[in-house]
């Protein structure tokens, strides 16, 4: 499927229709994202930014208006066209992390780089090693700190391939440092892949290159 | 080292209800497939019109105190009322019994000190239940074939040889003895050698070749009388319209028919009870199938749905637990297949058969059961579980 752009036309979550969203870049505008570029989503809690993020990866049709992932609208596609989206197309890094509490660090890893094998043992090493994370790869992740179920969640999304990353406060539990490890290497991925990044953030950063920044 | 996604999976699953609901299968199965089986056997027993020997009828008129007195072929059949029993259509065959009409002297039992006058009868031969080697007279032959109802034998074994002291006989024995029998009438009289050829279940009499009778009949008595008896093949013993023409007519027949109807009420019926419970055993291992793999799927439905939301297919996610409950229904189905052939056979060889061995052990039924019950359950279960995943995408 082709996925180099992606388009909203006019959406806006069912949730948020009673609000005044006049002051909004994104509810009730066109806005294109096209692949290779970094593009930067700011807004305060409670606005909606996760409820973007889980419009753009198909997790949420509970909004007016369309999106389009190339030509296709994304309210048409299946749920076997959305996993073959994110095996191969879409990755993310959840707000919330989402990682399977009964595995290690490492097997919450590998288990979405199965999908596809498209990371080999060593690399997968060498992310975490770059996050400072190596150390937590055999731990149970419910025994991880936030921060370094973070940094694995970081790593699982960019283990696989990937045309759009969508990055939910991906650095809220790092510290500056951390942060700026973690974001070097996100750049370096998506320029390896020639991925578009959407960072959904609270507030303005420089993290990345944007082509863009708006506001929620 | 375990895969990740077996390791989460795992969780969820509950292998010991999966194996009390396979073990509920296996059984209703099992119930179900017997109790088919038993079904087609009795079916066979009471409906066959072939060869089984219940289907065979011996109808006679009623004898009343005036007819005692009165002529002595008022209990005769006439030609009018052959044609109109022929004419039922629960009636496959009738044939008539033709009775002697001369004197016949014999000395069937004088090794036993036993003489004794006799009668003879004849049925067409279709109506036999054994046809022995050498049964057929022609004129001109001094030897007379006679078959003897096996019933008679077991009299003179079990009552009048205890009574009076006499030794009992076999079979194979009062095979070998050749009788001498006089016939007599119409002032001529001729000696016979006779010897015992075989014994029937089903023709209550002392039987000769038709062609005897006829001839003798003819020479020595007063020709052949209408038949007082009549046998019928018919196709079900226990038809109700069958029973209620003979009722109707005043004919008499063996009272055990007659309880064969009840009996078959009551077989049928708790057959039909016993498959019923084999298909509550069924549907409740459906049931505990289904309830099982519902709730392996809601114990983790956290984890499939982020599972599906890293990018697992559903149907994939579906596949895995339906390959595992079909690992369990599978063996069940395989399972119950032996179990039944073996109380199948085991069935065989009880004293009492119902298949009196013209009915094999039948095959294309219980299995075409099995493999539609399995397959209706595996189909069943594969949309439930495809559609529960699904919806959790």
């Amino acid at each position: 499927m082709d996925c180099e752009n992606l388009t909203i036309h006019t959406i806006v979550p069912f949730h948020l229709k009673d609000r005044d969203l006049s002051s909004s870049d994104i509810w009730y505008r066109e806005l294109h994202f096209e692949r290779g570029h970094h593009y930067h989503i700011s807004a305060p809690s409670g606005s909606g930014k996760t409820t973007l993020a889980r419009i753009l990866y198909g997790l949420s049709t509970a909004y007016a208006g369309s999106y389009f992932i190339g030509d296709r609208h994304a309210k048409s596609l299946d749920a076997g066209e959305w996993s073959r989206l994110r095996q191969k197309a879409f990755a993310i890094v959840f707000q919330d992390l989402r990682l399977f509490d009964e595995l290690s660090a490492r097997q919450n890893i590998e288990i979405k780089n199965e999908l596809q094998k498209s990371s080999s043992d060593a690399e997968i090493d060498e992310m975490l090693q770059k996050l400072g994370a190596a150390h937590t790869a055999a731990r149970e992740s419910r025994l991880l700190s936030q921060g370094e179920k973070q940094r694995v969640a970081i790593v699982r999304a960019l283990c696989q391939p990937f045309t759009w990353l969508i990055l939910d406060e991906p650095f809220s539990h790092l510290d500056a440092e951390a942060a700026r490890a973690a974001a070097r290497l996100i750049a370096e991925k998506a320029a390896a892949r020639k991925a578009g990044v959407i960072s959904l953030q609270l507030e303005d950063d420089d993290f990345f290159p944007y082509s863009k920044k708006w506001q929620l | 080292m375990k895969r990740p996604l077996t390791s989460l999976l795992r969780q969820g699953r509950h292998r010991f209800r999966l194996f009390i609901a396979a073990l509920a299968y296996f059984t209703g199965l099992f119930i179900l497939l017997l109790s088919t089986e038993g079904y087609q056997r009795f079916h066979s027993y009471f409906e066959n019109a072939g060869e089984n020997q219940n289907s065979y009828l011996i109808i006679n008129k009623g004898v009343n105190a005036i007819q005692s007195f009165g002529s002595k072929y008022r209990s005769a059949f006439s030609e009018e009322e052959i044609e109109y029993i022929k004419k039922q259509p629960f009636v496959l065959d009738l044939g008539a019994f033709s009775n002697s009409t001369f004197r016949i002297s014999s000395n069937l039992a004088e090794r036993l000190s036993i003489y004794t006058d006799l009668f003879f009868e004849a049925v067409p031969d279709r109506f036999l239940d054994t046809i022995p080697p050498g049964w057929k007279w022609e004129e001109g032959s001094d030897f007379i074939p006679v078959i003897i109802n096996r019933e008679w034998l077991n009299l003179y074994n079990f009552n009048v040889s205890l009574m009076y002291g006499l030794p009992q006989i076999s079979e194979e024995m009062l095979s070998r003895w050749t009788l001498d029998v006089i016939i007599s009438g119409n002032g001529q009289s001729r000696h016979y050698r006779s010897r015992i050829l075989a014994f029937s279940d089903r023709i209550p009499s002392v039987t000769v070749p038709e062609s005897f009778l006829r001839y003798a009949n003819q020479k020595y008595g007063r020709g052949t009388p209408s038949p007082a008896r009549l046998i019928l093949r018919v196709r079900d013993m226990a038809d109700p319209q069958l029973l209620s023409f003979l009722k109707e007519q005043g004919y008499r027949y063996r009272q055990e028919k007659a309880i064969s109807s009840g009996f078959r009420t009551l077989a049928a019926t708790l057959l039909l009870i016993v498959s019923l419970l084999g298909l509550l055993f069924v549907l409740f291992a459906f049931t505990i199938v289904l309830t099982t793999m519902e709730l392996a799927i809601s114990d983790i439905s956290g984890n499939l749905r982020l599972l599906i939301h890293l990018g697992y297919k559903p149907s994939g996610l579906a596949r895995i637990y339906f390959r595992e409950a079909l690992i369990f229904i599978l063996t069940a189905a395989l399972l119950a297949w032996p179990a039944f052939w073996g109380a199948a056979r085991a069935l065989d060889s009880l004293p009492v058969s119902f298949s009196q061995g013209s009915a094999s052990l039948s095959v294309g039924g219980p299995l075409l059961l099995n493999v539609l019950c399995t397959s209706l359950l595996l189909l069943y279960l594969r949309i439930k579980i495809g559609g529960r995943i699904q919806k959790l995408a």
